[in-house]
């Protein structure tokens, strides 16, 4: 079986940093696993600017704050391998990964980083009544069909839920050409940053409909139209507020969630209210030895503060590694016991 | 008179109030934690700037579409005009972060850069 000092599950901001700061702090046996088919993680998809004022102080558009590091890793000689998918983790730090060269591969590491990121919750999560026709998509998906792909979802548009991805979204369709014909919010104000509402939403002239949510999908085999309702302090659809809006598309902005299975199945105990790991000051997880950085560990609002936690993640990593190293193995200290209990005698 | 503002130079998105006279001339500006904030109050009083990032064709590449930024701010309504002209422009790759991929974009004065690199493959 393969072993490897330090393996990191995630290629993205929080996994890239993590590796360069493992190889600068003197780890040379590091493995980035990534599923995608290039390191870099979701800013690739997010080609809008404004990434960077804290790490670099310029502002900079998503993939130019990837490269950056993607650039690092490929100059210091870091290993990664790609469109490779860790399937099972162990709580004896062994892992199954399948790529379509290797097959099902298990490896041995005698340190992890979890850097997995989050997933977007969808509609299952937010229960939304109505028919279930296509045409209904998280925005990060739609994001990611139109940035990398060049496809556009839809033509005209309806948003539900006001988080930052939403707000970007409804900006980068209408400049594509699609009408965005509202975004509604069930809280009584906005969860996305305001700066995005001025320059996402203001600028085009799109309504917000706060203390709104959608009470009717509308459509058998495409989205038709959708109905919001204003909601109370209880959230309680009032009767008689509905609204109703011919779009064909439905885009869903209701938060992230850090993407923790392969923690779960380890056995990592996790915080029911972040959902990621509960970790020490160093990012330790409930298993020695394994870390966790970045959106896995909790949603974070600038990638900034992402890379600082890789960062502390594979410095934590390596010292944990370097004790390791130092640490008289088991039998040694039995002997060294056994060895002192006789003396005293 | 006074009107209030969104700062969007940063994701600390200040609450800005400019107070300003007849002529709509700024009297002054409070509420910014910064010179960058004040600079840009006073752009969007007068001329309104923005950044446009957008996506273009890109050839024999590992990915479908090219990710570009402007080399600077455009006045804010000539965003479409900026991803009307970009949409006739195809690349092929590679292309290097930071290339030019298009000058003078919409007679706007700017350039359109590739804000990552792509490699070639075949």
């Amino acid at each position: 079986m393969m072993e490897v000092d330090l393996v990191i599950i995630g290629g993205g901001s929080a996994g890239m940093a993590a590796a360069i700061a493992a190889y600068e702090d003197g780890c040379r046996k590091i493995l980035i696993l990534e599923r995608e088919q290039e390191l870099g993680g979701i800013l690739l998809q997010c080609i809008h600017n404004g990434f960077g004022l804290h790490m670099f102080h310029e502002e900079l558009a998503g993939p130019t704050y990837a490269m950056r590091y993607m650039e690092q890793i490929e100059k210091l000689g870091i290993i990664y391998k790609l469109q490779t998918m860790v399937t099972r983790l162990y709580e004896n730090l062994t892992l199954d990964y399948v790529n379509q060269e290797e097959g099902y591969v298990t490896i041995k590491a005698k340190s992890i980083v979890l850097a997995m990121g989050c997933l977007e919750r969808a509609r299952g999560s937010i229960s939304i009544p109505g028919f279930r026709p296509s045409g209904i998509w998280t925005a990060g998906t739609a994001q990611r069909y139109l940035n990398m792909e060049g496809l556009l979802v839809g033509k005209n548009i309806f948003i539900l839920g006001s988080g930052d991805i939403g707000l970007i979204m409804a900006r980068r369709m209408t400049l594509e050409g699609a009408t965005v014909h509202g975004v509604a919010e069930i809280l009584p104000y906005s969860n996305g940053l305001p700066r995005n509402l001025k320059q996402c939403l203001e600028d085009f002239d799109i309504p917000l409909f706060l203390s709104h949510t959608i009470t009717h999908i509308e459509g058998k085999d495409r989205v038709k139209a959708i109905v919001i309702s204003k909601v109370d302090e209880n959230k309680k659809v009032i009767h008689g507020t509905e609204q109703r809006f011919e779009v064909d598309t439905l885009l869903l902005s209701v938060g992230l969630i850090p993407e923790n299975t392969l923690s779960q199945q380890a056995g990592i105990i996790l915080d029911p209210v972040t959902r990621g790991p509960v970790v020490n000051q160093d990012l330790e997880t409930s298993i020695p030895g394994v870390f966790a950085c970045g959106n896995v560990l909790y949603v974070h609002d600038l990638v900034d503060y992402v890379s600082e936690e890789g960062k502390k993640a594979g410095l934590a990593a390596n010292a944990f590694l370097r004790n390791k190293a130092e640490q008289p193995v088991l039998s040694e200290l039995d002997t060294l016991i056994t060895a002192d209990e006789d003396g005293s005698k | 008179m006074e009107k209030e503002m969104i700062c969007i130079i940063c994701p600390k998105s200040c609450k800005v109030k400019i107070s300003y006279d007849e002529n709509k001339e700024i009297l002054s500006v409070t509420g910014n934690s910064c010179n960058k904030g004040l600079a840009y109050v006073k752009e969007e009083w007068t001329n309104p700037q923005r950044m446009v990032t957008g996506t273009i064709v890109i050839h024999n590449a590992i990915q479908k579409r090219l990710p570009f930024i402007l080399s600077g701010k455009i006045p804010k309504e000539a965003c479409l005009s900026i991803m009307e002209a970009m949409r006739q422009v195809e690349v092929d790759a590679p292309v290097q972060m930071g290339q030019i991929l298009a000058t003078n974009v919409a007679g706007l004065s700017v350039d359109a850069v590739a804000s990552r690199s792509m490699e070639r493959i075949e």
